[in-house]
């Protein structure tokens, strides 16, 4: 099966002429432009949702909509990977609105930190990473999507603002308001930590 | 530099190419670092953005290796080689041949709801003409009614028609009514004669000239077993009596 097959070293095609062989029906292409994306779409999802469930459900729809309609990506508008993440956002915000009150923000979530071995015996790292994924799931949806495609996807200002569809200037201007917003949460949450760390010295003592 | 231009600098610090201006420095950049040395203000805001950029960057190496299930493949590909089928198969090419017949069976079906409706309005004209028949089997022409009815004498041009003649549409062809002999052929029933008003007539889809309302008409009216009218015929008219 083409599936379990370890996808090559290189890759010499472009996404082009990937969706191409994709569009003519060979799974080749198709299997290429998983691999090739799905960790990033799944990442972006993860981010910006909070939640493994969601993320790979996400992740699924994303790629479906590749499948059925390859034709509706416009190489001139983008990369296909930006095209992608403008799909998994689309679909994020539609799928938090209907699992909103069931949906755990916890899922998924513990697994990524404890795969990390250099990060499993450092319990400081794994606090301070669950206060920075806290502080960035409380964000409003507009800053918490910039901080996640610029800071953690690693996007330009113009890349990002083709994925949120608004201008560079917006982008800017959202990303330094997260980032003021990111850096009030995580001092408040450094001393409610502190707080709690006297208060259970002083147990202790006493 | 003021505080102010060192701020808007510090907004561009997050995009990836402005971090690394400023650490490669052009001119502005190293103003604003040594701007940082004279405004404690401003070098603690810039800590505070790189610290964040450092817990940023160490969040982001935790979390790249998350990757959806291997089943998802699995899955997708299953769904793509189904999307495959359905594209071969002529089904799918049928689906695409009523796609593009739809809207010109919507076309269609609007023509001919048109023609019906055109058809359909032009039954009173048919009506008007019914009833124009010579009289050599005993029948009565309704023109000759119309003829004796007209105030002003002279005959009309064969039909009650009481709108403006149509343009182009030659003389209406009379239709003949049948003799009472041939209307009460094979319906069980009576005929009966009555004298009605010329403005009863129009009940019968029969358009009467505005001048001949007050006239009365004389009519045989067939009806069956069961009281209801089956047929009428106009025998004359004449003016209601002063």
């Amino acid at each position: 099966m083409l599936a379990d097959q370890p996808m090559e070293e290189a890759v010499p095609e472009s996404d082009h002429d990937l969706l191409r062989q994709m569009m003519s029906g060979d799974e080749r292409g198709f299997v290429c432009l998983y691999r090739k994306y799905q960790q990033p779409v799944y990442r972006f999802c993860l981010q910006i949702s909070g939640s493994g469930h969601i993320a790979e459900e996400v992740t699924q729809e994303t790629f479906l909509v590749m499948i059925r309609a390859p034709q509706k990506y416009d190489a001139g508008r983008g990369p296909l990977l930006l095209y992608l993440f403008g799909i998994a956002r689309h679909l994020v915000r539609r799928s938090r609105k209907r699992d909103q009150l069931f949906t755990s923000l916890e899922d998924g979530w513990e697994t990524l930190v404890a795969g990390r071995s250099d990060v499993l015996g450092d319990v400081a790292r794994c606090e301070q990473f669950e206060q920075v994924r806290q502080a960035i799931l409380a964000l409003p949806r507009k800053y918490r999507e910039v901080i996640v495609l610029c800071a953690l996807q690693e996007l330009t200002y113009e890349e990002a603002a083709s994925v949120v569809r608004c201008s560079i200037g917006t982008v800017r201007s959202r990303m330094h308001r997260a980032r003021q917003l990111l850096i009030r949460k995580l001092k408040k949450s450094r001393v409610a930590e502190a707080v709690a760390q006297n208060a259970s010295i002083l147990r202790c003592e006493l | 530099m003021t505080c102010r231009e060192y701020k808007r600098i510090l907004k561009d610090l997050s995009n990836r190419s402005g971090s690394q201006d400023w650490t490669s420095g052009t001119s502005v950049l190293d103003r604003a670092q040594v701007h940082t040395q004279e405004c404690s203000d401003c070098a603690s805001k810039l800590a505070e953005v790189r610290n964040l950029d450092t817990v940023l960057d160490q969040f982001r190496d935790a979390t790249s290796h998350a990757s959806p299930s291997s089943n998802l493949e699995l899955r997708l590909l299953a769904a793509f080689r189904q999307q495959g089928q359905m594209s071969s198969s002529p089904r799918s090419g049928h689906s695409h041949w009523t796609m593009a017949l739809r809207p010109v069976a919507a076309l269609l079906v609007i023509v001919l709801g048109l023609v019906y409706l055109s058809t359909w309005r032009a039954k009173p004209d048919l009506a008007q003409k019914v009833g124009h028949s010579s009289s050599k089997d005993g029948s009565v022409e309704l023109n000759q009614v119309a003829a004796s009815a007209s105030p002003s004498g002279h005959e009309h041009s064969g039909t009650f028609r009481t709108g403006k003649p149509k343009s182009g549409r030659g003389p209406a062809q009379p239709l003949r009514l049948p003799a009472p002999d041939e209307i009460s052929q094979g319906i069980d029933g009576s005929i009966v004669r009555i004298t009605l008003p010329s403005s009863a007539l129009a009940a019968l889809g029969i358009s009467v000239h505005p001048d001949l309302v007050d006239r009365t008409v004389t009519a045989d009216v067939m009806m069956d077993s069961f009281g209801v009218v089956r047929g009428i015929r106009l025998v004359g008219s004449e003016s209601k009596a002063n």
